[in-house]
């Protein structure tokens, strides 16, 4: 058992060291960074990337990967916008433009199940034309692009901006996507079959898996978290837009590969993918606030995924080999 | 200079424990068609390989064209003139033709374009050297790639059953430049599974069987029971197993009645009209050479590919439109070929492994930890599976066990009938012979077990009943007194002993 965890293990406690150290080395450069509610509150800016994420770890396992789940932000933000300026009850406009990210999930399963073309290109295409379809939706408004939709009532607002027992309403919306998903993936038949298809997609469906379905599933899923990503940004800036998360896909990606999802399939834990979203995030927050300009993060966020990817990469090939030579040295004591 | 393009004597190649070509000699003339027939396995690859420096010998000598020789890489063998044209034709889809043909040859463009001409103009072929290369049929990439041979001035051409994809017509006017090229000189060695083009095309022919060369000479000092010859053992031939059982006679027509799988005129890719039917408590082997359909067959039958006609009954009930799962749940699992790209999950459990193809059965939404403990120990323990606990990752394990792990996931499913597609391919013989041991129980039990295997041994030593496929079709039944491994070869190359099937129907 230890041994089977024993390479997470490590990826993880690598991951808090870097967490304690990327806190340590902000509160130098930024006096006053180093305080509980500071930090805490700061949840509110960045926990649209871990519910995006979350559920974007499930795509990843099967050796997938959405890139439009930017667009579907700003599709799901454009749709409460609208739905609530024409005189629909917010709530109610809310739920529509979950149903709305699933069905666009819906619609890149379906592609990537059926067609031989990888995810990547397919939703790349997806990701414009969801952006598109948002945009049209924003024109139908009357809304200029750069303004949105604000005005949004207070309870709504409420949803990113307020607080729950003295802690940040997106804490508890964190907490409650890492446990739901964490169940889903780890303990349920679906989590199961999320994984061995990603591992070996042919032996899933020699064995009688329902590969595809499994496959759609996991983009509805992550359609899904696009949308609830969106609602909150658009709670929290109190502004539907279409362009709302066009630059989320980076720290998004970032945050599932960080947590130690293994790009090429069969590997990644929920809760790895949502301590690697707070590092991303505090890593935004904390170089805003030491002044850099938001291109500047970018930057760092871009070096951040690819040394990522390397590194769980180079740790993979390496923690394969050590396992071969000592089953080979294992098989030589045996015989 | 010598008359002799290839000289081979005594060429030894193991691979692990396995002694793949066992002291091969063999020589090829000027101008001269070399037929190489040989089973599975008998070693044609790797000798073709060791020609074309793609493996090492571990001893032996080889001269090209009088000169001893030792490839150590494919590059030195082309310097030579030897070119191998491959069995699935190396096309880059996205070139032209004449890309295709020059590729990384140096020199001029004009140059190389009036060379390639000239050749295509006395072979006589229809070649747009500015076609596209996707607009070519199989018979014409392969076309493509002789006139590449023959361009890099190959006078040794190693045809890898060529005709396999052809029809009849291309098969023609590629015999015809065959012969063209061998009265320039140019030493061509054709391997194939089909008699009859030995005898049409060959001048020489040479019979490889378990790694040396049993028989060879003159084709005019051969005919079809001569090469049977070659290709059987000496001992085992005429041997047959004499195992006339009455009372298994009799349960046999009693089971005929029930069976649990009828195939009925079933067609798809790579077989034809296959129909059979197998009982409860049988042991049913298909037989035949690599390309004669049977995964084909197989997987069709479980479901991975449709059938373009024919029916599927499991048990009375039609299942020809049924998805996988549904057919495994009617009580039919399918032990794939290929162990690694079909069967297992390396990165998983072992415990994840056993219990895969079983998930959607365990009831609740959540997985039942304890459940897959027992169910993964109680195979474990039946099939004898070495591990340390079952949380051990599969990559961990030995070939052998690899494969009853999968035996273990899929007899999980409960299955009425089992489709075992060469279950003991590259495992050891201990595992081996565990598998076999299991097999018998499962019979015992009532199971019915559908044994897919190029291993004649095996197919001799545990079916009741033997299918023999040839090209997609089913050339013979062989009933349990009659199966030997001689009857299976000669039906496998498509001799089919005419007189014996008479006799044996006389005597049922």
């Amino acid at each position: 058992m230890i041994r089977k965890i024993r390479p997470f293990l490590k990826w993880e406690l690598f991951l808090i060291c870097f967490f304690i150290a990327e806190i340590v080395i902000f509160s130098m450069i930024t006096p006053g960074f180093l305080d509980f509610n500071n930090l805490i509150f700061s949840l509110n800016d960045f926990v649209y990337i871990g519910l995006a994420a979350i559920p974007m770890t499930f795509v990843i396992i099967t050796g997938g990967i959405d890139v439009s789940v930017g667009s579907v932000m700003g599709l799901s933000s454009i749709t409460v916008g609208v739905l609530w300026m024409n005189g629909l009850n917010v709530w109610i406009a809310m739920l529509i433009a979950l149903i709305i990210c699933i069905i666009a999930g819906l619609f890149n399963g379906l592609l990537v199940a059926y067609t031989e073309v990888q995810p990547m290109v397919i939703t790349l295409g997806t990701m414009f034309l969801f952006s598109g379809i948002a945009l049209v939706i924003s024109g139908g408004s009357s809304a200029t692009g750069y303004e949105g939709i604000s005005g949004f009532p207070a309870s709504f607002v409420q949803l990113a901006n307020g607080e729950l027992l003295g802690l940040p309403n997106s804490f508890w919306l964190l907490v409650t996507a890492v446990t739901f998903f964490s169940l889903l993936l780890h303990l349920t038949k679906y989590g199961r079959q999320v994984y061995l298809v990603g591992m070996n997609i042919k032996s899933a469906r020699y064995s009688g898996i329902s590969t595809k379905w499994i496959l759609i599933s996991t983009y509805m899923l992550a359609g899904f978290g696009g949308g609830i990503s969106g609602i909150i940004l658009t709670s929290y800036f109190s502004s539907a837009r279409s362009d709302l998360g066009s630059t989320a896909i980076l720290p998004v990606i970032t945050a599932v590969v960080l947590g130690g999802t293994s790009i090429l399939g069969g590997r990644g834990t929920i809760i790895g993918t949502a301590v690697a979203s707070v590092i991303v995030g505090i890593m935004n927050y904390g170089l805003q606030m030491s002044g850099l300009t938001s291109e500047q993060t970018t930057l760092i966020v871009g070096i951040m995924l690819v040394l990522a990817v390397f590194m769980r990469q180079s740790n993979w090939q390496f923690i394969k080999k050590t396992r071969k030579l000592a089953s080979l040295g294992k098989a030589k004591t045996d015989a | 200079m010598s008359n002799y393009l290839v000289e081979i004597a005594g060429l030894y190649k193991r691979f692990n424990d396995n002694e793949v070509l066992r002291g091969i000699d063999f020589s090829l003339k000027k101008g001269e068609t070399f037929a190489i027939v040989g089973g599975n396995g008998a070693g044609k690859s790797t000798m073709m390989k060791i020609i074309t420096g793609l493996y090492q010998a571990d001893r032996g000598t080889m001269k090209i064209k009088g000169q001893a020789l030792h490839f150590h890489h494919p590059q030195e063998a082309h310097r030579h003139g030897i070119y191998l044209v491959p069995q699935e034709p190396l096309i880059f889809p996205n070139m032209s033709v004449e890309e295709n043909i020059t590729i990384g040859m140096k020199g001029k463009r004009a140059e190389l374009r009036k060379k390639v001409n000239k050749i295509i103009d006395y072979l006589g072929w229809n070649l747009g050297l500015f076609r596209s290369a996707m607009t070519l049929s199989i018979a014409e990439q392969q076309l493509v790639e002789i006139v590449r041979g023959l361009v890099r001035e190959a006078d040794i051409l190693i045809l890898d059953e060529p005709t396999s994809t052809l029809t009849f017509n291309e098969i023609e006017s590629l015999f015809t430049a065959i012969k063209r090229l061998n009265k320039d000189g140019v030493g061509v060695i054709y391997i194939t599974h089909r008699f009859a083009e030995i005898f049409q095309l060959a001048d020489s022919v040479a019979v490889l069987k378990d790694g040396v060369v049993s028989l060879k000479g003159p084709v005019e000092e051969f005919d079809y029971d001569r090469l049977l010859d070659g290709l059987v053992d000496k001992q085992s031939k005429g041997e047959r197993r004499n195992m006339v059982n009455l009372q298994s006679n009799i349960e046999r027509v009693k089971d005929k009645r029930n069976p649990i799988l009828v195939v009925d005129q079933l067609t798809g890719h790579g077989f034809e009209e296959i129909s059979f039917s197998i009982s409860p408590g049988e042991v049913l082997g298909i037989a035949g050479v690599v390309g004669a359909g049977r995964t084909e067959l197989a997987e069709s039958i479980i479901g991975i590919n449709g059938a373009a006609s024919g029916e599927i009954e499991l048990d009375g009930t039609g299942i020809s439109r049924l998805s996988i799962r549904q057919r495994i749940n009617l009580g039919m699992s399918y032990v794939p070929e290929d162990r690694h790209q079909h069967g297992i999950f390396k990165i998983a459990s072992i415990q994840q492994n056993t219990t895969s193809a079983i998930l959607h059965r365990l009831k609740g939404f959540f997985l039942q930890k304890r459940r897959e403990i027992e169910i993964t120990d109680e195979y474990v323990d039946q099939l004898k599976i070495k591990v340390t606990n079952t949380n051990q990752l599969l990559s961990e394990l030995s070939g052998g066990n690899q494969q009853k792990v999968v035996l273990g996931k899929y007899l999980a499913t409960k299955p009425k009938l089992l489709i075992l597609d060469e279950p003991t391919r590259g495992i050891d013989a201990h595992a081996r012979s565990d598998i076999y041991d299991m097999i018998s129980q499962l019979q015992a039990n009532g199971l019915a077990v559908l044994l897919i295997s190029s291993d004649l041994e095996e197919i001799v030593k545990l079916s009741g009943r033997v299918l023999v496929m040839h090209e997609g079709k089913m050339i013979e039944e062989i009933n349990r007194e009659y199966i030997s491994v001689d009857r299976i070869t000669s039906a496998a190359f498509g001799v089919v002993k005419k007189c014996v099937i008479k006799q044996s129907i006389n005597e049922i």
